[in-house]
Formats: structure tokens, sequence, C-alpha cells
């Protein structure tokens, strides 16, 4: 048994649709469960006073690289096969700052708007529109958008390839990172707790 | 003779056409069995003594199933090739033929339904009419008649949620549809249907825990007859096996699997059990996942019957 189980055949496009939603499921409730309906919540780790976001992203990143490495190094999984988004740069790096932007306005980001929006917070719902309204306006502008949006190589670029690094170290560096964050987050989420009157 | 004239009817005099129909025929098939499973609550809650108080339910159930069964009505009318000849369906009764059974049900269902409404109306429709205050009055004083109209709502209701699914089941050249148990499937999603609409529309509390309940057992049990559905099928014939396929895997699985199975039953089902429970509150989500995955079930089906069908190597799985 190999993975990624698709590419190897394991089962079709119709059974994969299922597996989504079922791991959509999952991805949904722990998101709600972790406080993440809230954009309270949210908008919290961008005063520095609760960093539950940042500890939560970056512990799933560790885990999922993790077990990633382990399986690919015991042969479970075929790296080769794992699809990566191709990069395009400069367009990615708007992206991310309008997205960011948009995070720190409206109080959440996409999959967590609608997290928001199934547990019946209208302010995630109007969020959700939103994106839907974005989403149509960049569709209509995208021939006049298309030369930007596709400016770059376009190839998929990851951290070993574009440094020169050896995959493990990457790994080890990104775990020493998250470990660091966390001392950092716990300090500065001492040093600007809302105080308590 | 030929085993596809008198086993799997796939021949050009019979059933010549195998992908005829559209939209009317699902829409038809839920509003029937949502139909069915009004009829068959309201036919409990008079068997239970509920008609001699207040009930928003019993008050609003048979007038809406009247509404209900004619939009059903028109849009089986819709479908219909030979629209002016319809009224010949009722110069004859053939009892081998679920057409003609249906027909016949669908016009005891009418004068049914309204007999259960005169018991229990809504106070408008009394205050309206002399007429029927007088019919309401007689009726709640014989408890013989009202027991006896309960009890031919409840089996009407059940003869009308089985004809919907032997109507698909009787057509034997569509392997999925051909199995005894789409009757008692549709029962069940008709009854699960009606207690939802009862679970989010009553703003009586006793109502409300009643039909939740209900709710839950029927889709605890439709489940398992879904089950037993699809194994049927996998233990049938090589063609009831491809037909299987198409919701293990094949081109309808998703469809099958996340509108039907997924938010039609399971989801809604959990929801509703831990609102039983009273660990978070009754919400009317639930209700509505539960209708919209009783159509779901039937567009599913329908649609996925269709491209089923006996002749080896011609059902193509993607």
């Amino acid at each position: 048994m190999m993975a990624p189980f698709l590419k190897y055949g394991m089962f079709g496009d119709e059974t994969s649709l299922v597996l989504a939603f079922l791991i959509g499921i999952g991805f949904g409730f722990f998101l709600e469960r972790a406080g993440f309906g809230s954009a309270r919540k949210l908008v919290s780790q961008f005063y520095l006073n609760d960093l539950a976001v940042f500890k939560v992203m970056f512990t799933a990143i560790v885990t999922a690289m993790l077990g990633v490495t382990y399986l690919g190094w015991i042969g479970w999984l075929d790296l080769s096969l794992v699809y990566l988004v191709p990069t395009y740069l400069v367009p990615q790096i708007a992206g991310g700052l309008i997205l960011g932007a948009g995070f720190v306005i409206g109080g959440y980001c996409p999959g967590t708007s609608v997290a928001a929006t199934a547990t019946g917070r209208v302010d995630g719902l109007i969020y959700l529109v939103g994106i839907f309204a974005g989403m149509f306006a960049f569709a209509e502008m995208f021939p006049l958008l298309k030369g930007f949006y596709l400016s770059g190589a376009g190839e998929a670029m990851t951290i070993p390839g574009a440094f020169g690094l050896p995959y493990g170290v990457v790994v080890f560096a990104v775990v020493l990172m998250a470990v660091g964050g966390f001392y950092g987050a716990g300090l500065l989420e001492k040093k600007f707790a809302t105080p308590v009157e | 003779m030929t085993p596809e004239l008198f086993i799997t009817r796939h021949n050009h005099l019979i059933d010549p056409f195998l992908h005829v129909w559209s939209w009317q025929i699902p829409v038809y098939l839920f509003l029937g069995g949502w139909v069915a499973g009004n009829m068959i609550l309201t036919g409990y809650f008079m068997l239970g003594g509920r008609h001699t108080r207040r009930s928003p339910l019993l008050s609003a159930l048979p007038g809406l199933s009247l509404v209900l069964l004619s939009l059903g009505m028109l849009a089986l009318f819709l479908d219909l090739e030979h629209k002016r000849y319809v009224w010949r369906l009722y110069t004859t009764f053939q009892w081998a033929s679920p057409m003609s059974w249906g027909s016949w049900i669908l016009l005891l269902v009418y004068p049914v339904l309204l007999l259960t409404w005169m018991v229990r109306p809504p106070v408008i429709l009394e205050d309206l009419s002399q007429g029927v205050e007088r019919i309401t009055t007689t009726l709640q004083g014989r408890r013989d008649i009202v027991r006896t109209i309960g009890i031919t709502s409840m089996v009407l209701g059940v003869a009308l949620g089985v004809y919907t699914g032997v109507l698909l089941s009787s057509l034997v050249a569509r392997p999925l549809w051909n199995s005894g148990i789409l009757g008692v499937l549709f029962v069940a999603s008709g009854v699960s249907a009606a207690a939802a609409f009862g679970h989010l529309v009553t703003h009586s509390p006793d109502e409300r825990a009643l039909t939740v309940r209900i709710d839950n057992v029927v889709l605890a049990s439709e489940l398992g007859i879904l089950g037993l559905f699809v194994l049927g099928l996998l233990a049938g014939s090589a063609q009831q096996v491809e037909a299987a396929r198409l919701l293990l895997g094949g081109p309808f699985t998703a469809l099958f699997w996340v509108f039907v199975v997924g938010l039609g039953i399971v989801i809604p089902l959990i929801i509703q059990l831990l609102a039983v429970r009273h660990w978070i509150q009754h919400t009317p989500i639930a209700p509505i996942m539960v209708m919209a995955g009783g159509l779901a079930l039937r567009w599913v089906l329908v649609l996925a019957g269709q491209v089923s069908r006996w002749e080896p190597g011609t059902l193509r799985i993607h």
C-alpha cells in the first residue's frame, strides 16, 4: 500500500470527493472547537494578546510536515507524487498581503468564515458573501489581470530546492522555528495581556 | 419468447427508452413520500388522542398535505407524454400495474386528508365556517370514527409511501431500482421528512420533542434500510452488482454519500441526538437537512437508476 492513494489508483475521483467531505467535516469541527469561529479570537493574534491561532496553525504545519517526512522515509508515501502549488512569487506575495489585510479588517480568513457561518454568526455570513463577490469580480476581471496573475516562473518552488539545502535540515529548522515561535508567543501574550479589572 | 420480453422488459415494444425521467419524477416522489409521512404521523397523533386538545401539527399537516400532493401530481402531470388522456387511468383498475394502484390510491388520499383535517381544523377555518365547526364537533364526539379515520390515514399513508417505491422497483429494466426494499425505504424517508417538518414548524414544545424523537428513530432505521438496499444489490446478479457500483465508486458516489447519507441522514441525526440529550440547542438546520436529504435520495436514485441497465457490457462506470 503506497500513498498518495488517489495517484496510485486505490480509488477514483468520486470516492476522493466523499473522503474530502469527511476530511472537511473533521477540519471544520476542530477549527470551530479551537475557537476559530470567533472573529474576536482570530484578530487577537494581531494585538498579540492571544496567539492561539499562530500556535494551532504552526502545530498543524509541523505535525503534517513531520508526518509526511517520516512516511516518505519509511517508504509509504511517494513525495514526488504529492501535488505542489506552482509558485508565482510576486502575484502570490500580493495575494498574501490582500488576504492578510482582509483578515485584519474582517476578522476571518476564508476557512474560519465558513466555520463562523456554520455556527450562525452573521458577521461570518457577510464575510462569506464578500468572498464570493470578490471571487466573482476577480473572475470577471481575469482577462485584465491574467498577465500579472501568471507572471513568474510558474514552477513548484520548495525551500530545499531554492536554497540548495538537504530536506532533513529544512525540516529540523522548521521544528526549531516552531519551538522558538511558541516560546516567543508565550512571552508576547504575557506582555500584551489585557489587564483584568 | 426471449428473456428480455418477460424478465428485463428492455425491449423496443415494452420499455423502449430507459432515460426518460427528468426533475418531475423525483419531485413527485419526494412530495408523495412527504404526504405519506404526514398521513402516518397525523394518524398516529389521532390514535394517541391528540385531537382532543390544541395540536398545531394536527391542524396544519392535513391541509398542507392537500397542497403538497396537488403540487406533486402537477409535476407528475407535466411529465406525461399524453396529457389529454390522463382521465383514462380512472376508467380501469389493473391490479398488476403499480401506476394503476397509484392513481387510485392518490384519489382516495384526498377525501381521507380532508376528513383528517376536519377532526382538528385550524381555528381560522372553524371561525370562517359554521359547517366546519359542526363537522368537527360531531367528529370529536365520536371516538370510534376518529379512530377509524386515524387508522385509515396511517394505512393509506403506508400504501402511498410504498407505492412511490414500488413504482420504481417494478421497472425491471433498471437493475438499481429492482429491489423490493425500495418501498420500505421511501416510507421511512417520507416519515422522516414529515417528522422533520413537524420539528421545524411546530411551536408546541411537546410536539417538537415527540417529532424529533420519531425522526431520530426513523433516520437510524433509514440508514439500516439503505445498507440492506446496497447489500441486496451486491448479493444480486452481475447487473445489480454493476448497478450498486454506480453508488460505490461510480459516477453517483459523491452525490449519494455526501448529500443523501452524510448531509441528509448522519449529520442531522447526530445534531438531533445531541439536542434530545440537551447537550446543544434545537436548530432548524437539522430538519432542513433531513428534508433536503429526502429530495436528494429520490433525485439520485431516479438519475442513477436510469443509467443502470441489463445488457452485459453496456454499463460503463467512470
